[in-house]
């Protein structure tokens, strides 16, 4: 149960923005520069290491909603976001997003992990520098929504169906609807 | 997310809290939307 009074029958972080627009609207401009907009790394990859770094943190919640959405970039491709999660070495992706996942891990246990030779590394399979900054950011702006969506106890529905549908929404639309869809949402209640 | 981005790419910090006083009277007065 949520700590505090939320909208029902809105899950995780979907609540959270349409109990407080404000930041809702700082949130979602930020998740969209990082994860859908035109970059040199594929939204899939984005999202993959959105999602690595939410099952880092345990959170229930962005590990799944990004799952989902790295999956529906990817065709479908439900066992390459598991396999991610459960051991990136191994996964069948390429070097170079496995140097940034590695980043990423050590952002997630805090930023002064992140050895010389771990953005070397990360070079030495063709990452930019702005490769390696927005890979950063991703991984510490998913600490944030981590730590914001847990810190408030929201809802997380179980079935990982759930998801999906909302999921082919954002890959294909972005993040900037979410607002005034979780504000159309509430007010139909 | 602020303290992981600011360590995770080795950012300079200058050592002498005095360096931080301006501008954080700065961001005191005007907020934050012009702190670049």
């Amino acid at each position: 149960m949520p700590h505090i009074s939320l909208p029902a029958g809105l899950p995780g972080i979907r609540a959270l923005f349409a109990f407080r627009p404000e930041t809702a609207k700082a949130l979602c401009e930020l998740a969209e520069v990082l994860l859908h907009a035109p970059g040199t790394l594929s939204p899939a990859e984005r999202e993959l290491i959105a999602t690595y770094v939410s099952s880092q943190n345990d959170c229930l919640y962005c590990q799944t909603a990004h799952g989902a959405i790295a999956a529906s970039h990817l065709g479908g491709d439900e066992q390459l976001v598991l396999d991610v999660k459960r051991d990136f070495s191994h996964a069948d992706i390429s070097d170079k997003l496995k140097a940034l996942l590695a980043i990423a891990g050590k952002v997630q246990l805090g930023g002064r992990n992140v050895q010389p030779e771990d953005v070397q590394h990360a070079r030495q399979h063709g990452a930019t520098d702005q490769e390696i900054h927005d890979t950063v950011l991703i991984a510490a702006a998913f600490c944030m929504y981590n730590r914001y969506v847990d810190g408030l106890a929201t809802w997380a529905p179980p079935d990982p169906a759930a998801y999906r549908q909302r999921a082919g929404k954002v890959a294909r639309e972005g993040y900037l609807g979410i607002p005034g869809d979780v504000q159309s949402t509430q007010a139909g209640r | 997310m602020y303290n992981r981005y600011v360590d995770g790419l080795a950012t300079w910090a200058p050592d002498d809290p005095a360096a931080y006083r301006e501008p954080g009277a700065q961001l005191a007065r005007e907020g934050y939307l012009e702190s670049t």
